[in-house]
């Protein structure tokens, strides 16, 4: 039930304003423009240099995109009235971290165009081999996102604190998609890379288990 | 509350503490026979592995007594976490150089991407982080249960960065002592030795860290400080 109710709210708030989408799809566009202008003497390289970008692109959009998630929960100390609710914090986190899983993925989804287009990628080649990826990937990065973001903007250096905390935790993630979406461009049938999907699928699982532990006992007034 | 080298016992345990670790230096160097192929350069892993066993246990201190401060509530149980942290996080900063250390003389280049090694630099970073939230992640309670969470976090995440970077590098060569039980006994012993010298040598940083941080955390609440710390 709370599970929806902030689900829904962040969603809706989203609709009303954009602002996370617009700005994670204009950062997302903006990078990958740098990309290409800083690896311009050679752009033979560029294919194998793709997966690194994208998924540094994201990780990037991603922290912006929970800076903006939770840095709204914190005007008007709109979050500590949250807490105050008598609900379940295990559901905070699910709701919080759905909420922005779909608002990464959209992202995401709009900033592809820009990659396929400036960086000539084939992804259209292995349509749902990608997809898979970049859903499992968006979830493995929410889970852990949405707990660091939690604690991290509820402090006075929030937003740097952010990025330091999360990017060397998300690192396996990092990994697994970089190198699956490597073979992906590559060409290669899924059994040669699903382990790949295998470790961000057991990552993903164990985050949320433990994000749903743990943010109950850190949410304390 | 008395000073930790004014109890009776914690001069009795520098004083092993102390000595063993003079002997494990001096059997390292004297008794420990010369592997052939390494000379010299062998001999730091009496050093680089007892140190990454033990950075994994004071590690494993951080996440059980930050569980244990997350669920009682107790100070107590965080005066240990940081300890765990700060005695880890030096440990694990010493992996790092005695790796390149060794590996310059043996692989030819100082850094190369093995996969605990690589690990160990993760976790370093991930617990730099750790003290950051802790110093500027607001009042005293609130930052000090955020460090708790990221200490059981990244507990939990060292097996899963551990198989991500071995399977993102299989090409490079792992260290060359792979079993340490299948090591000649003349080895094996003077590790096993090593590594219990450095297990006293955590245990007497750690008692003593955790000491000098009641002491500063009854400080802070005599003077009705702590929640502004």
């Amino acid at each position: 039930m709370a599970f929806w109710t902030i689900l829904v709210k962040d969603l809706r708030l989203e609709l009303r304003t954009r602002e996370s989408l617009a700005t994670m799809v204009v950062f997302a566009a903006t990078i990958i423009l740098l990309f290409a202008f800083a690896f311009s003497a050679a752009p033979a390289q560029l294919r194998s240099f793709a997966p690194g970008l994208i998924w540094i692109t994201y990780f990037f959009t991603a922290v912006l995109g929970l800076l903006r998630s939770f840095g709204r929960e914190n005007e008007q100390d709109a979050y500590d009235l949250l807490l105050t609710a008598p609900l379940d914090r295990g559901a905070i986190f699910l709701g919080k971290m759905a909420a922005f899983f779909i608002l990464l993925l959209a992202a995401q989804l709009v900033s592809l165009p820009f990659f396929i287009l400036f960086l000539d990628l084939p992804l259209w080649k292995a349509p749902t081999a990608f997809a898979l990826i970049l859903v499992i990937t968006d979830l493995a990065i929410a889970a852990v996102g949405t707990l660091i973001a939690g604690m991290s903007l509820r402090s006075p250096a929030g937003e740097t604190l952010l990025p330091i905390l999360l990017f060397p935790l998300l690192t396996p993630i990092l990994i697994a998609a970089t190198e699956a979406t490597d073979a992906v461009l590559a060409g290669q049938p899924l059994e040669e890379w699903d382990f790949w999907l295998m470790l961000l699928l057991t990552f993903f699982g164990v985050f949320v288990l433990a994000g749903t532990f743990i943010f109950d006992y850190i949410s304390e007034q | 509350m008395k000073s930790f080298h004014a109890i009776r016992k914690n001069q009795v345990l520098l004083g092993i503490t102390l000595t063993v670790a003079l002997v494990n230096l001096w059997i390292i160097y004297q008794v420990a026979p010369v592997v052939v192929e390494q000379e010299m350069a062998q001999k730091i892993f009496y050093y680089h592995v007892p140190l990454a066993w033990n950075t994994f246990l004071a590690y494993l201190v951080v996440a059980i007594t930050g569980g244990a401060y997350l669920v009682t509530n107790d100070p107590k149980w965080d005066t240990w976490s940081l300890a765990g942290a700060e005695v880890g996080t030096l440990f694990a900063l010493l992996i790092l150089i005695t790796g390149p250390i060794w590996a310059t003389p043996i692989w030819g280049k100082s850094w190369s991407w093995e996969p605990r090694l690589t690990t160990t630099l993760v976790l370093f970073l991930i617990f730099l982080g750790y003290f950051m939230i802790r110093e500027f992640g607001g009042p005293y309670e609130r930052s000090s249960r955020y460090a708790a969470a990221v200490g059981i976090i990244a507990v939990i995440d060292i097996p899963l960065i551990l198989t991500a970077v071995t399977w993102w590098a299989p090409e490079v060569q792992s260290h060359p002592q792979m079993e340490m039980g299948s090591q000649p006994a003349s080895i094996l012993n003077v590790f096993l030795f090593s590594l219990f010298s450095f297990i006293l040598i955590l245990v007497y940083m750690i008692l003593y860290r955790r000491h000098v941080g009641e002491l500063t955390y009854r400080r802070l609440t005599q003077q009705g400080g702590a929640n502004h710390v």
